[in-house]
């Protein structure tokens, strides 16, 4: 239901912006009551019409996020069978196990979620990862950087690479898909380059405990990821900010017209998710007291699948965070249930992609129920 | 009724991101690709010489010395250690190059391979040879690397062959063009070999094996984190941990699985297999790389495991001292890089024909009782 509607209000629109057809003033007066999520705009958009339908737009799109029901169910299904094959899978000690093990992937998919419900997709989040930690790695070991600043550093590197690729995608017209395949190639160069391709480890005991030592259960970087989710999901669903990168992926000749700076909210959105992705790479340097150049290869393709699972859509304009948490723990619960079951690693793989896809079918047959 | 477009799309990606995610983990580039020998039919008893480089350091100075006075070139005197190479009376000035020696390397990520070549480069720049260096996580990029290579008229190939299986490839090629191949750590079937440098793997294993049996008492379970299934190393020591236990009845292998050499997967894997076997008391890692993953992983659980590993990497050195991890074999693959320019060099100036079908080096165990003897020695060259 709401991507036909997407899809044909974004053609209509279209079409008036192409002066071909003028919006009937009935839907324009019932459409008129736009909810307090105004996108912002000041300079002479096409009034009414191209605001009220992005603000309807947005609507949709955020109840949309609400009815991913399917995937809950999937979820729960899951668990309950992981639970009745095995007495370890329901325990406290194993739900902390399988937060550690999606910290990295759940704080890159967090931002991913943003660019891909802008519309656009992010492969250079594993290089990113790389980088972010390489960079801390080098700068702390070799020219004696305080391991604090190092940290800094590395976040930097994953945000500059962000930067880089919103740029690219921005002002150089380039397909997301294909600047960061460039970027993705280009700064795991950069991190081989500036190690040798050697390993870069022996971090201080903190650093390590940043995520060994469990304050009330939780370790810094679980911590750090559930913070992540909190306020990446209350800035997509709540802040101006948040509702702009509904309405650039819902459409963005519409977003445009309503005086929303595309651009802007792309360029955030990857660099952002550079952030995120750096950030991914110091927990996992911390998870292993080491940092090296071919850290988070081939994980940009499972955070892809954690926020499809979600409910987000490829085509951009839909999806919600509370989705992405789904997705995430559903690969996180899958390999940990699995590898507790003792199922060979090859029939995972079968059983993972299996349920990737079957997750994604659930959840699209009951929203086209509605 | 038909699925609506939209999610015909959405299913159809995410089956496109489910095969590409299935693919790009079977395909792991395995950087830290633990090194060992090869098929396990090669029987140490037949090797001609065996180098058992378990002396004391004193001793080795000593025959270090010795080779001051005696040729550089003589294999039963390579240096151990960094340490020991640097000790060597100054050699003589290079005047121009003497020939060209291609390394075909494996990924520079695990640090063994890392040794290997700083080895050929410094022992090369020694005897006044130059050293053309390529790396690949892959057999494929390697065959193209060493054609190129080949093409560049090198004169002895030292070949350390990436990848799940060993590429015969760049072994034939280069076999056709009459440049003799030294191979380190693990060699491809078919092709001729001057030398074929190495630890040996099976009786390395079963030794620490035997002694993660005795520091749990003789009775227990353990977990063993394995290497990628079907590679050389992860036969030889599967081959050489059975044969240890089987001595010991009352221990119990209750989980394992494969985390490829990587240390992010041998967190994940002894996670996940810790958090299925609570009873468990040991763990042994194929490689360090998945041992010291699996210490942090009991470290962040909680539980106290003894820990032993296999190729005795820096890292792995510095947890044994900080009691991390209890045990490991080390491989001085610094040396081996070392022997192997030695070789080469003997084979260009024709002397090929006492060198030895195989070299195998027993691995020595380092436990905390006696890591400072080795840790920052320089058996991994700069790396510690």
């Amino acid at each position: 239901m709401t991507a036909s509607w997407v899809l044909a209000a974004g053609r209509r629109l279209l079409a008036v912006a192409d002066h071909e057809v003028t919006i009937p003033s009935k839907e324009r007066a019932g459409d008129g009551a736009a909810s307090g999520g105004e996108p912002a705009s000041a300079n002479g958009s096409a009034p009414g019409t191209s605001r009220a339908s992005v603000a309807a737009v947005l609507r949709r799109a955020s109840r949309a996020g609400g009815s991913s029901g399917g995937l809950a169910v999937v979820f729960v299904v899951l668990c309950a069978f992981f639970a009745l094959s095995s007495p370890y899978f329901l325990t406290y000690g194993n739900a902390l196990a399988i937060g550690d093990e999606i910290a990295t992937l759940g704080v890159i998919a967090a931002g991913s979620t943003l660019v891909i419900i802008s519309g656009g997709i992010d492969l250079s989040v594993g290089a990113s990862v790389a980088l972010g930690a390489t960079v801390m790695g080098v700068f702390y070991q070799y020219q004696g950087i305080p391991l604090p600043i190092a940290i800094v550093c590395g976040l930097l590197a994953g945000t500059v690479v962000g930067l880089i690729n919103g740029l690219v995608i921005t002002r150089g017209r380039i397909a997301p898909f294909i600047a960061t395949l460039g970027t993705m190639t280009a700064a795991r160069g950069v991190a081989n380059m500036m190690t040798n391709g050697v390993q870069v480890s022996g971090y201080p005991l903190w650093f390590d405990q940043l995520a060994t030592k469990r304050y009330f259960g939780l370790s810094v970087c679980t911590a750090a990821l559930i913070l992540v989710f909190i306020l990446v999901g209350i800035y997509l669903s709540r802040r101006p900010g948040g509702r702009q990168v509904y309405a650039v992926g819902g459409n963005e000749t519409v977003a445009k017209l309503a005086g929303i700076n595309v651009d802007v909210v792309k360029i955030k959105a990857y660099a952002l998710t550079g952030f995120l992705s750096a950030l991914g790479g110091i927990i996992l340097a911390s998870r292993l007291d080491s940092a090296t150049p071919s850290l988070g290869t081939g994980i940009e393709l499972q955070v892809i699948a954690a926020v499809v699972i979600g409910g987000a859509s490829l085509s951009g304009g839909i999806g919600w965070m509370g989705g992405t948490v789904l997705g995430v723990l559903i690969i996180g619960i899958l390999s940990n249930g699995l590898n507790i079951m003792g199922v060979s690693s090859f029939m995972q793989q079968v059983v993972i992609g299996t349920v990737i896809v079957g997750a994604v079918m659930i959840d699209s047959f009951r929203r086209r129920a509605h | 009724m038909s699925i609506s477009f939209k999610g015909r799309v959405i299913a159809t990606v995410a089956a496109a991101a489910m095969v590409a995610s299935a693919c790009s983990s079977a395909a792991t580039p395995a950087p830290t690709m633990a090194p060992a020998t090869s098929a396990p039919t090669i029987a140490p008893a037949t090797s001609a010489a065996t180098t058992a480089p378990a002396t004391s350091a004193a001793t080795t100075a000593s025959t270090a010395t010795a080779a001051a006075s005696a040729s550089l070139l003589d294999p039963a005197s390579v240096p151990l250690t960094l340490a020991e190479f640097n000790a060597l009376p100054p050699a003589p000035a290079c005047t121009g190059t003497k020939g060209t020696i291609g390394l075909a390397d494996a990924t520079l990520s695990a640090p063994f391979f890392e040794g290997i070549r700083q080895g050929v480069e410094d022992m090369a720049a020694r005897l006044c040879y130059t050293v053309i260096f390529q790396s690949a996580d892959d057999g494929a990029t390697q065959t193209n690397q060493v054609q190129v290579m080949l093409a560049q008229k090198i004169q002895a190939l030292i070949y350390i062959p990436s990848g799940a299986d060993a590429a015969s490839v760049p072994v034939t090629d280069a076999n056709a063009a009459n440049v003799p191949v030294i191979a380190v750590d693990r060699y491809a079937t078919t092709g001729k070999y001057v030398t074929f440098i190495a630890a040996d793997s099976v009786p390395g294993a079963a030794k620490i094996c035997d002694y993660l049996a005795q520091g749990i008492g003789g009775k227990g379970d353990i977990l063993v984190i394995q290497g990628q299934i079907g590679t050389t190393p992860y036969l030889a020591r599967t081959q050489g941990c059975n044969q240890a236990l089987a001595n010991y009845p009352n221990i119990h292998i209750v989980g394992q699985a494969p985390a490829n050499w990587d240390r992010t997967q041998g967190y994940n894997v002894s996670s996940d297999l810790l958090q299925a076997h609570p009873s468990a008391v040991g763990i042994f890692g194929m490689s360090d790389d998945m041992a010291i993953g699996a210490a942090q992983a009991a470290a962040a659980a909680g539980k106290t495991e003894f820990i032993v590993g296999f190729d005795g990497l820096p890292d792995a050195l510095q947890a044994i001292k900080d009691g991390k991890q209890q045990a490991t074999m080390l491989q001085p693959c610094f040396h081996f890089g070392m022997l192997a320019v030695v070789d080469a060099v003997l084979t260009i100036q024709g002397q090929a024909a006492g060198i030895p079908a195989q070299q195998l080096t027993m691995p020595i165990l380092v436990n905390q009782a006696n890591v400072d003897q080795y840790l920052n020695k320089g058996y991994y060259g700069t790396l510690g």
